[in-house]
């Protein structure tokens, strides 16, 4: 099972405090719908959409409780990237300190809370049954044709790894040579 | 026995009535009445103004934000308004050598940006772009307290977006 944390969110005049439960989803879930940045005919506005929109579809996809759509998030507007912030950096997405990932993502425990409120496993399960097949963007099948033999595994199981273990092994496993050649994407605050 | 439905969450976490109302907001338009709407992304902003032509690439950079505490804040902010005065002249000065029906659609379509924003943003009564445009007047204070809730316009600061999808104003942005 993979584990589930906590990311704060403000929101509100009052920039109240709130939490979205979010889950340490597969590597092939995580990189969903991540933009081919290599599109020549893209222009640098384009770029910058297509992965606004991939971190807005990540957070909706990740979050279990509430059970967010992805009209929620648009409704957040920029508050809506201090969470995917806190998504990225606990999963391993940059390069801090590396964790392990069970150090990165500890199971929180929530006692009582409704099950009607948070995506069920039956959704869960079906969301993943379709990602898992699905090709990798070209930046990612780099990443994962680098990454197989350093890890000692094949491609097709890193692709179903828990995102903190990829990023973990990405962060551990590869050299710098080769993460010049497949670095991870820049998303990180300024 | 701490009522987990307090504050409209459950244990902390969001519920959609507590969530519709942290991110809606109201605006008392005179003779209107009121105007419920949301926050607007800048990426999902950005995306409603129309490309620039190609000759932008030409037209000066605007500098970023300087830093409030910078000791050359002063000169910081006239260099950063001289660039905006050179950047909009020559935006102008292409506009200029456009044919009429040309000027007349890029202006139209810099217009539009106000009244897409409020088609995107009102949630009730939720616009068209067609009812919008009827607000007259009134479309630009609604179009301005949109940005400045959504921490668009200079001095209203928002969360930063992540490096990557930062993005500046396009020309003629507020």
């Amino acid at each position: 099972m993979l584990s589930e944390f906590s990311v704060p969110i403000l929101l509100g005049e009052e920039r109240t405090v709130a939490s979205l439960l979010v889950q340490d989803v597969e590597a092939c879930v995580f990189w969903q719908g991540y933009p081919d940045t290599h599109a020549e005919a893209a222009t640098p506005r384009d770029l910058r959409q297509a992965e606004a929109a991939w971190l807005q579809h990540l957070l909706a996809r990740v979050t279990v409780t509430p059970m967010l759509t992805l009209d929620w998030v648009r409704e957040m507007a920029d508050d809506s990237w201090p969470p995917t912030q806190a998504y990225l950096e606990a999963v391993g997405f940059f390069p801090r300190p590396v964790l392990a990932p069970t150090e990165a993502t500890a199971l929180r425990e929530i006692p009582g809370l409704p099950v009607r409120t948070a995506r069920s496993a039956r959704q869960r399960a079906a969301e993943f049954a379709a990602f898992r097949g699905c090709v990798p963007p070209v930046h990612v099948q780099r990443l994962l044709r680098l990454l197989a033999p350093a890890v000692g595994i094949p491609a097709s199981q890193l692709w179903l790894m828990p995102a903190s273990e990829f990023f973990f092994n990405y962060h551990v496993q590869l050299s710098d040579e080769q993460k010049t050649i497949a670095p991870l994407p820049e998303v990180s605050h300024a | 026995m701490m009522d987990p439905h307090a504050n409209g969450s459950i244990n902390g976490f969001l519920t959609r009535e507590r969530f519709e109302a942290l991110t809606t907001f109201t605006l008392d338009l005179e003779g209107l009445g009121t105007v419920r709407f949301r926050k607007i992304g800048r990426a999902e902003y950005e995306a409603l103004w129309p490309l620039l032509p190609a000759a932008a690439d030409e037209w000066p950079g605007i500098p970023a934000a300087p830093d409030p505490q910078s000791p050359t804040l002063e000169a910081d902010l006239t260099a950063r308004d001289e660039a905006r005065k050179a950047r909009r002249l020559a935006e102008a000065t292409w506009l200029r050598a456009q044919s009429d029906d040309e000027q007349v659609h890029w202006r139209t379509r810099i217009n539009d940006v106000a009244f897409r924003v409020i088609a995107a943003c009102t949630k009730g009564p939720g616009f068209t772009v067609a009812e919008a445009r009827q607000l007259g007047d009134a479309a630009e204070i609604l179009f301005s307290a949109i940005l400045t809730k959504s921490g668009l316009i200079e001095g209203t600061p928002a969360a930063s977006p992540p490096a990557a999808v930062a993005v500046e104003a396009p020309a003629g942005a507020v």
